[in-house]
């Protein structure tokens, strides 16, 4: 019985690593906005990438003892819809957090690549940062992109 | 026992400045409220270091304007008969609160208006009063000198509106005046309301030449509850003698307003002549 | 076991040869509330000890003066009211000790966008009076006052304390 687990495992890792990466069905899906709410004109507004509810989440699913690179297209300003102003954003040094389906949650600089070894599971990415409104900040929403690139070394 | 000179200062010195660099944010400065939710939020936040004491209360009153065209706001306890008043039957949750540094806040304003309430606006005025700490003055005891401690306590007053059903509004024009004022061309604009809802706008002026150039413009929101006949101020330089055109411009444009919360109404423009000598 | 285990990495170690790149998009999002009103207390009118029979004076525009920094829609128009005590109540003593407080007409001031009282549009603080914020990027109206105590020559010792309203109403 215990052999015969064994050979299942093995097995499997066997299947595994003859199917090309690609072929893996990795998947990295952004699950939730960066949503920094309602916003006061000159009250600057921080979210820390553990708010569950606010922080920004992307989700790496598929990927089995593998090395990868996170990175971020960061956007430095949130814009109005309809125009006419925007909202300068910054990411510090603590805003990304790593959650791993195995091993520890870490934080991470968004601002630079970050790089981690997954087991297996599923990896929760998620990402604080803060926005800045103008004392004059004109009424209305504002919105704009994160993207992180996933890439498996 | 006394105190010496010494001792009193010292204690002065030793008193939370009270109320410095205090302060807070209130957001929006106008609140709207539907018929459908019957609830406004007014957001207040503390940017200082200490906290502060907030009440909100409620009065009624509206722009008007005085013979010289000042835009002004009366504040009464409540509606005079026949006025659209709101503030006997609206509550804030909570009245009294303690706004931590750096904290927010959020007062609901909730509205129990009266059964069969027809269509229309119902005004009203809220106000935020806010100050800081006290003064101790327990436990000083007898002394020869004498000193003053005054807290300074800031009000600010905004508006809210209760609208139920459907909302017209507008304005007609009666005829424009202008004259030279120093550095600046007064343009009087008397506006009469219509329709059922407050004429939430703009008024933009421009002074034109003889030659068509634009020499100054100015612009101002203007609420028009029922009458308003302000005065804009165009500044101008030195203006040559000659004939000159003051165009208006009167539309429901509020950028200091949340979207969709003046009522639209189609433009209203007039111009008038004055002559500089 | 072990040796299983150890078997089972080594041939997976080659699946992390193909280097790939995903990536996905999250939207960032913020709703700004209308403009606000702030104001920030910036400095009491502060007259600090006082001597018997002698008046004091602080006019506004000095380090002793009241001064509010009130933030609003840029170039907009405001109303500024006070309410000024008469008398100041000894805290100390049995009420009706009292030292008047008085407010000239040109105890008061507005300044628009900057803080600069030597600049500013004086006015009576026992009358209203409307002022306007500054123009991008400074919508700030700042409003100062003075005033003057005049203490007896019999002015009971103590700590005289009174409250000063400063009413704000956005137009």
């Amino acid at each position: 019985m215990h052999r015969a687990r064994l050979t299942l495992l093995v097995g499997l890792g066997v299947a595994l690593a003859a199917t090309p990466g690609a072929a893996r069905a990795q998947t990295v899906v952004g699950v939730q906005n960066l949503a920094f709410g309602t916003v006061i004109p000159g009250v600057p507004v921080t979210i820390a990438p553990t708010d569950a509810v606010r922080a920004g989440q992307y989700r790496i699913t598929g990927l089995f003892l593998a090395t990868v690179t996170v990175t971020f297209t960061l956007p430095t300003a949130m814009n109005r819809v309809g125009g006419g102003a925007s909202i300068p954003l910054t990411f510090l040094n603590t805003s990304g957090q790593w959650d791993p389906a195995v091993g520890a949650t870490t934080t991470f600089n968004p601002n630079s690549p970050y790089t981690a070894f997954v087991w297996l599971g599923t990896t929760l990415v998620s990402l604080g940062g803060r926005a800045s409104p103008a004392p004059s900040q004109l009424g209305g929403s504002y919105t704009s992109n994160i993207i992180m690139t996933v890439i498996i070394n | 026992m006394k105190l010496s000179k010494r001792w009193l200062t010292t204690l002065l010195a030793l008193t939370p400045a009270p109320a410095l660099a205090q302060g807070v944010v209130v957001a929006p400065h106008a609140v709207f409220i539907d018929h459908a939710t019957r609830s406004g939020a007014i957001n207040l936040y503390n940017p200082g270091q200490d906290p502060v004491e907030v009440s909100v209360s409620f009065g009624f009153g509206y722009p008007t304007t005085d013979s010289a065209g000042t835009i002004k706001v009366e504040v009464a306890d409540s509606a005079p008969a026949g006025e659209p008043g709101n503030t006997g039957w609206l509550q804030a949750f909570p009245r009294r609160v303690t706004v931590g540094r750096q904290q927010r806040q959020t007062i609901r304003i909730l509205a129990t208006p009266p059964a069969g309430l027809p269509d229309g606006e119902y005004w009203g005025r809220v106000i935020i009063g806010a100050s800081g700490g006290k003064v101790p003055v327990a436990g000083i005891p007898d002394s020869s000198d004498i000193s003053v401690a005054l807290t300074l306590e800031v009000r600010t007053v905004i508006s809210v509106t209760y609208r139920k059903g459907v909302l017209t509004t507008g304005v007609t024009l009666a005829p424009l005046s202008a004259a030279l004022e120093t550095d600046s061309v007064a343009v009087r604009v008397p506006m009469t309301r219509t329709g059922n809802a407050a004429y939430l706008g703009t008024v933009r002026a421009e002074v034109v030449d003889s030659r068509g150039k634009v020499v100054g413009q100015a612009e101002r929101y203007v609420g028009v509850y029922h009458v308003l006949d302000p005065k804009i101020l165009v500044p101008v330089d030195t203006l040559p003698p000659g004939t000159y055109t003051v165009r208006v411009d009167i539309s429901t444009d509020r950028t200091d307003l949340p979207p969709r919360s003046a009522i639209p109404a189609s433009p209203v423009r007039d111009s008038v002549q004055f002559t500089v000598r | 076991m072990s040796r299983w285990i150890a078997a089972l990495l080594l041939v997976l170690a080659p699946a992390r040869a193909w280097a790939q790149a995903s990536n996905s998009t999250v939207g960032v999002t913020a709703t700004v509330i209308g403009s606000p009103v702030t104001f920030v207390n910036l400095q009491e009118l502060d007259f600090a000890t006082v001597t018997r029979g002698v008046p004091k004076s602080v006019a506004y525009g000095t380090a002793s003066a009241g001064k509010v920094q009130v933030t609003g829609s840029s170039n907009a128009f405001a109303q500024i009211d006070f309410t000024l005590p008469g008398q100041l109540p000894n805290t100390q003593a049995p009420p009706g000790v009292d030292m008047p407080i008085s407010f000239d007409p040109a105890s008061a001031a507005w300044s628009r966008a900057l803080d600069i009282p030597g600049a500013a549009n004086s006015f009576d603080p026992a009358s209203s009076e409307v002022g306007r914020f500054g123009p991008p990027p400074r919508p700030y109206l700042y409003v100062y006052l003075g005033g003057t105590v005049t203490p007896s020559p019999t002015q009971a010792a103590g700590i005289y304390q009174g409250t000063i309203i400063l009413t704000i109403t956005y137009l």
